[in-house]
């Protein structure tokens, strides 16, 4: 059998007595694009947060190219976290995009991209310049170098983010809510970003609310609701034949939201 | 619909005639008054000040640049910024330590600030120059092993009234500077962090190149008002006899007795540093701006 991408079981998590993942299990095979839909308390982006280890799992593993993150298995069958030094190898491998770009304020565009390269994989900084130039080309933003993040729309941040994450030539894409904080016309300009992606066969992981650019990007599809996992499926079973009563509902409402919301525009 | 002819809108105009209603701001004729206001109270201050004899305009003349005063406000400067450079310097230091993995290390920053901010200034001033002269005689210092001999003097040599004083001042800064350093890595977005992991990057290096570069720029403002809070603790180094503004003005008025005249040359010249201090703040919330 494949190597999967991403293999995550029986993962529980919690935030003091409050469960936000319950027995969360997940494939990805190598290639696939996998959209994380539900409602806001889902569990979305905190199961984003734990494939990189940036949020630490209570229990259940995660697996990344068939490799633990963030802990070894004792003899004992209990899981013991990697020592700081690991960890940050293991993150470098997982480019993860998030819902308010991050983008390092102090640092120029084409600085915030050559960051990593440089400090992590010690890349020279005449080559981590010149990566970073023909991603900026690739996301349509050459000319926004030396610019600040400030100085930049939102559209623009998403895309120097997603350049930032690449640059560091990730195996596992995650996108947490990559548009949500975008109106229409410029989450368009990112999600045309990720669907060319998506077809040069990156893996990837997206949580979003966009319905619009999860079909578009993604090959299956999981919906969650409390931290649960409730339907899953391709795209087509579940965003045109949901089965459960939950989804079904969930995407009652949000057509009805997104008509109240045209009525009011 | 039918045109209101309700409330204070002009009925029926076209947009151009519409355009003519121009928006006037009312004057600001409170702010004029209270200006005025303000300057009568202050001139009439001065003008009692002069008329009684307390301060004479010609003794100030004459001590404001004269008898020494410019080598005093300029080794005020000198203390004063190395002080604050020092503080500064060493506060990222604790700063760090403080938000730092390490509980025995974060302990003792917190110590340090406890203590340094504690005790007044003064008392530690006094303690760098009288106590620790006293207490560790001579200054030893060999390279291990090799019995060459780096550094072998009396203490009582090397603490002048400037090195006590540029101690006493930049310990006890440093413990306010930790404070302000830190409220300021406190203030930078968690996302930062969370998007320099997500990158692969080590805690220490988030730490020095994204939180602490951010976090200095938010306390942009803060840091200046401890400078300039700086420039006046160092009249607290007249006490040990460091040439500094307060000490050389002190002299004077105590051979000339006019202490008034003298006290006046002395805020005259504190505020002219300030103003310096000032314009460097704002020339650095510029250039660093929090973005």
């Amino acid at each position: 059998m494949e190597q999967l991408k991403v293999e995550a079981r029986g993962v529980w998590k919690s935030f003091g007595t409050t469960p936000v993942l319950k027995n969360v299990s997940v494939s990805l095979a190598p290639g696939e694009v996998l959209g994380l839909i539900g409602p806001s308390g889902a569990g979305k982006s905190t199961f984003l947060r734990c494939i990189n280890h940036l949020e630490v799992i209570d229990r259940g593993y995660i697996a990344v190219d068939g490799e633990l993150i963030g802990y070894r298995v004792g003899a004992d069958r209990r899981l013991y976290v990697l020592p700081n030094k690991q960890l940050s190898a293991q993150r470098a491998r997982v480019g993860m995009v998030f819902q308010h770009f991050n983008l390092f304020r102090h640092m120029s565009v084409i600085e915030n991209i050559m960051f990593a390269p440089v400090q992590v994989k010690k890349m020279s900084r005449a080559d981590a310049s010149a990566r970073a130039t023909q991603l900026l080309k690739r996301v349509g933003l050459e000319d926004k170098a030396n610019a600040y993040p400030a100085e930049l729309s939102g559209g623009q941040q998403q895309r120097v983010a997603i350049a930032r994450a690449l640059a560091m030539d990730p195996t596992l894409l995650l996108l947490d809510e990559p548009t949500s904080a975008l109106d229409p016309e410029l989450s368009a300009e990112v999600a045309s970003v990720i669907r060319a992606l998506a077809e040069e066969g990156r893996s990837m992981l997206v949580a979003a609310h966009d319905l619009n650019l999860i079909r578009d990007v993604s090959q299956r599809v999981i919906f969650m609701v409390g931290g649960e996992i409730i339907e899953q499926g391709t795209v087509r079973q579940v965003l045109d034949q949901p089965t459960h009563q939950r989804t079904i509902q969930f995407f009652a409402t949000m057509a009805t939201g997104r008509r109240n919301s045209q009525d009011q525009g | 619909m039918e045109n209101t002819s309700k409330g204070n809108v002009p009925p029926n105009l076209l947009s151009e005639s519409a355009s003519d209603f121009v928006v006037v701001r009312p004057f600001p004729w409170r702010s004029w008054v209270e200006l005025i206001f303000v300057i009568l109270v202050v001139g009439w201050v001065l003008f009692a000040a002069v008329r009684s004899g307390v301060v004479s305009l010609p003794i100030i003349a004459q001590f404001l640049l004269g008898e020494g005063m410019l080598i005093a406000v300029v080794n005020t400067l000198i203390l004063a910024t190395l002080g604050t450079v020092i503080a500064l310097v060493l506060g990222i230091g604790v700063a760090l330590l403080r938000v730092g993995p390490d509980p025995v290390l974060s302990r003792l920053a917190a110590a340090y600030v406890y203590f340094f901010r504690g005790v007044p200034m003064l008392i530690q001033i006094l303690f760098w120059f009288n106590a620790l002269p006293v207490m560790i005689r001579v200054l030893y210092i060999e390279v291990p092993l090799t019995g060459t001999v780096l550094v072998n003097v009396p203490t009582i040599e090397i603490i002048t009234p400037f090195v006590a004083a540029l101690l006493g001042l930049s310990l006890a800064e440093t413990g306010y500077m930790a404070e302000v350093v830190r409220s300021g890595m406190l203030g930078v977005d968690r996302g930062q962090r969370d998007a320099a992991r997500a990158l692969g990057l080590m805690d220490r290096t988030i730490q020095l190149r994204i939180v602490v570069p951010q976090g200095l720029r938010i306390v942009v403002p803060s840091i200046g008002n401890e400078y300039i809070t700086m420039l006046k603790n160092t009249s607290l180094a007249y006490i040990i006899g460091y040439n500094e503004i307060l000490r050389r003005t002190s002299d004077i008025y105590t051979s000339n007795f006019r202490v008034m005249e003298l006290l006046v040359v002395a805020a005259f010249w504190y505020l002219v540093l300030t103003t310096l201090v000032s314009f460097l703040q704002n020339r650095a919330e510029r250039w660093f701006p929090a973005r």
